[in-house]
């Protein structure tokens, strides 16, 4: 009991200080807008198809990022061991035909959601290529107030 | 057909159906062989589908683990060799089972897809292998761009779509080896059972006719075996058994012919001993008649000179018994004139000596009358008679002379009673004859028929016998001759004296009743005179019966000549 109150605390102090972090897709994918749950749906691979034409591709920040952490913590709301554990199994069970794709940096995102059709990305608010389209989250950007994704 | 035949097309029949069934065997194992193969090779590529199914799945996993969980140390960290060699080779080995399975597989535009598909996807996975941890957004495009894609297409349309094909390719193969097994079953079967009924059939046809056959010859045998050589099997079979039937036949027609014509031979050996037996007894007869017709010549001329020379003194006896008898006469009227001059005393022995005398006188007339009645028969029976040859009618002729023997009869004894019977063919007509003659023979035969009736009447009367004394009398016309016949129920003719009725002075009548010359006359008028016979046939004690036979015409020439000759003579 003790031990989650510290876990709350400390990851409430993390999120009062981590930067917002953008959701960016590239320009074909027709959503511009999205709720918490839809883009938790999107993360966990509940939702695999941004139309019937348009397969959603996942891409996660290689681990010991500030932006994976958020997306962790905010959307997956799941540590990194449990955040593999969900992918790994959800492979094996064949729930899914792959997983997210793992980048590294900002730049191979930028290049990834640009050159990969339905891929979607998350990086630091304060480095949003340019040319890529930023989604609302519950109709906010990252740079609004409320905006969930700190 | 011969049975030879017969069992010839039976056993090829049979040899051709087992034939056949060799035949549909070997079809029905290559067939099956052949399904098996299909099946074999069905499991084979299953086996194969799985395995690379397997190998695609790994991998899949395998790349999609690697892409989200990436490098530890991010770039420039590529994997080992030794990894990558090892998810080549199954790559490699996945490829090769492709491959393989297409060997396997008919080249469906499925299956080439779905090798041609893995070719760009183990590619892609080649890409992305090559740049992982060395250029990750490489690898990682190349996977999101061109891997997930091929590998969804892959996994999830291609892979089972030939799984599906794959399938149906089985279960026709399993199919196909149950329907070959089937039909070669049913087949085999149904052969078996063709070939049962034919082999059935054709053993009931031939042991059908081989046992009509056979029968046939046994009755046959059995019939020719009692000796009924016109029996005939005539079977209809154009086998063995017909040939051997027909030869049969002949050989029964032979054997009847051979048996005819022996038959034929014995008759006419017979007809010939026949023959010689009646020549025989012909001549025998001819023989007797001769030695009869010899005895009675020399009778009739020994009676004949001795009635001569009777003749002459009977007629002084006769003629001066007469004489006498008229010279007493004379007398007695002499001593009527004289009688007061006689004394009573010597006129009544003069009277009753002369009626003494008369009365020998006329004794002597009437012996010497009768004596010279017979010394005239005797002379008429040497010297036959006289007359001239007629056309005379036969049943008037009878008829007249039977009334004349009956009337006869009755006038000398009035209790004479015969029953007169007459059966005359008309038919019989006229016959030249010498009519004079030929009454006196009926007359004799019927005097002495009627007489012997009459006696044999009058010895049976008193008893309860119903005795009726007959005279029949009965004419028939044959071919060439006239049968006269004289029947009487009187007491017959022994044996013994039968054939002594012929002869001259033979009677069994009482003395002074007869002669015992008629028989003898009337066989020589109608075997010498008439050319002729007369017989005799009796049961004594029962009847007797003169047969008489005039011939038509020849008899009488033969009569004349007879009678000629013997005038000459």
């Amino acid at each position: 009991m003790l031990r989650k109150l510290i876990i709350s605390v400390l990851l409430l102090a993390g999120i009062a200080s981590a930067a917002p972090v953008a959701i960016i897709v590239s320009p074909d994918v027709p959503v511009d807008n999205l709720t918490l749950p839809e883009l938790r749906k999107l993360f966990l691979g509940e939702r695999q198809y941004w139309n019937p034409k348009l397969r959603v591709v996942l891409l996660v920040r290689a681990p010991v990022s500030a932006e994976r952490d958020v997306v962790l913590r905010t959307i997956y709301q799941m540590s990194e061991a449990e955040f593999r554990q969900y992918w790994i199994s959800k492979v094996f069970r064949a729930d899914v035909s792959e997983g997210p794709k793992i980048v590294y940096s900002t730049e191979m995102a930028d290049q990834l959601v640009t050159a990969v059709p339905g891929a979607v990305a998350f990086v630091e608010a304060s480095r949003i290529p340019k040319g890529l389209k930023v989604l609302k989250i519950d109709g906010k950007l990252p740079s609004d107030s409320g905006y969930p994704l700190k | 057909m011969t049975i030879r035949r017969r069992f010839t097309i039976s056993f090829t029949g049979i040899m051709a159906m087992f034939a056949l069934n060799a035949g549909v065997y070997v079809w029905s194992n290559q067939r099956r062989a052949n399904a098996m193969e299909e099946l074999s090779r069905a499991v084979s590529r299953q086996v194969l589908l799985s395995s690379v199914q397997l190998t695609i799945n790994d991998a899949q996993k395998q790349i999609s683990v690697m892409s989200q969980l990436g490098t530890e140390s991010g770039v420039n960290s590529g994997l080992p060799a030794s990894d990558k060699k090892q998810f080549y080779s199954k790559l490699d080995s996945a490829a090769q089972n492709i491959d393989a399975f297409r060997k396997l597989q008919k080249d469906t535009p499925i299956v080439s897809d779905f090798q041609q598909s893995f070719h760009e996807l183990a590619a892609s996975w080649r890409v992305f292998i090559d740049n992982f941890g060395v250029n990750q957004t490489t690898a990682i495009a190349e996977l999101a761009v061109r891997g997930d894609p091929l590998s969804r297409h892959v996994i999830q349309e291609l892979l089972p779509k030939v799984q599906t094909e794959e399938n149906q390719e089985a279960a026709a193969a399993s199919s196909n080896f149950r329907e070959a097994s089937r039909i070669s079953d049913e087949i085999t079967f149904s052969i078996f059972i063709v070939s049962t009924i034919a082999a059935l059939i054709a053993a009931w046809l031939i042991a059908r006719d081989i046992a009509r056959g056979l029968r046939a010859l046994k009755a046959g045998a059995a019939a020719l075996g009692q000796g009924n050589l016109s029996y005939r099997i005539n079977l209809q079979q154009e086998d063995e058994l017909g040939d051997l039937a027909s030869a049969f036949d002949q050989m029964s027609s032979h054997l009847n012919s051979a048996q005819q014509a022996l038959t034929a031979a014995h008759a006419q050996e017979k007809q010939k001993s026949e023959d010689l037996a009646q020549a025989l007894e012909e001549l025998r007869q001819t023989q007797d008649r001769l030695v009869v017709q010899q005895k009675l010549a020399s009778l009739g001329t020994l009676t004949a000179g001795i009635a001569h020379e009777i003749k002459n003194p009977l007629n002084f006896v006769t003629n001066f018994a007469a004489i006498l008898r008229s010279l007493i006469e004379d007398l007695r009227a002499s001593i009527d004139s004289q009688k007061a001059k006689i004394d009573p005393s010597e006129l009544s022995f003069i009277e009753e000596t002369l009626g003494d005398m008369d009365t020998n006188a006329a004794r002597i007339r009437e012996h010497g009358k009768r004596a010279d009645d017979i010394v005239k028969g005797m002379l008429m029976h040497s010297r036959g008679q006289g007359g001239d040859l007629e056309a005379t009618n036969i049943n008037s002729l009878i008829a007249e002379y039977v009334k004349l023997a009956y009337h006869g009869l009755r006038a000398t004894d009035m209790n004479f009673n015969v029953t007169i019977e007459e059966n005359y063919d008309p038919a019989v007509g006229e016959l030249k004859v010498w009519p004079h003659d030929l009454s006196r023979v009926i007359l004799n035969i019927a005097n002495n028929g009627a007489f012997s009736a009459d006696q044999k009447a009058k010895r049976l009367a008193g008893t309860k016998t119903d005795f009726k004394p007959t005279l029949r009398l009965t004419t028939r016309k044959l071919a060439k001759e006239v049968e006269i016949r004289i029947y009487d129920n009187g007491d017959g003719i022994p044996e013994a004296i039968r054939q002594k009725v012929f002869e001259p002075f033979f009677t069994t009548k009482p003395a002074g009743s007869g002669t015992g010359l008629g028989l003898s006359m009337s066989h020589e008028i109608i075997v010498q005179q008439h050319g002729g016979q007369l017989r005799v046939e009796s049961k004594p004690g029962e009847y007797a019966e003169f047969i008489i036979t005039l011939p038509l015409s020849a008899g009488a020439a033969k009569g004349s000549a007879a009678l000629s000759a013997r005038t000459n003579g």
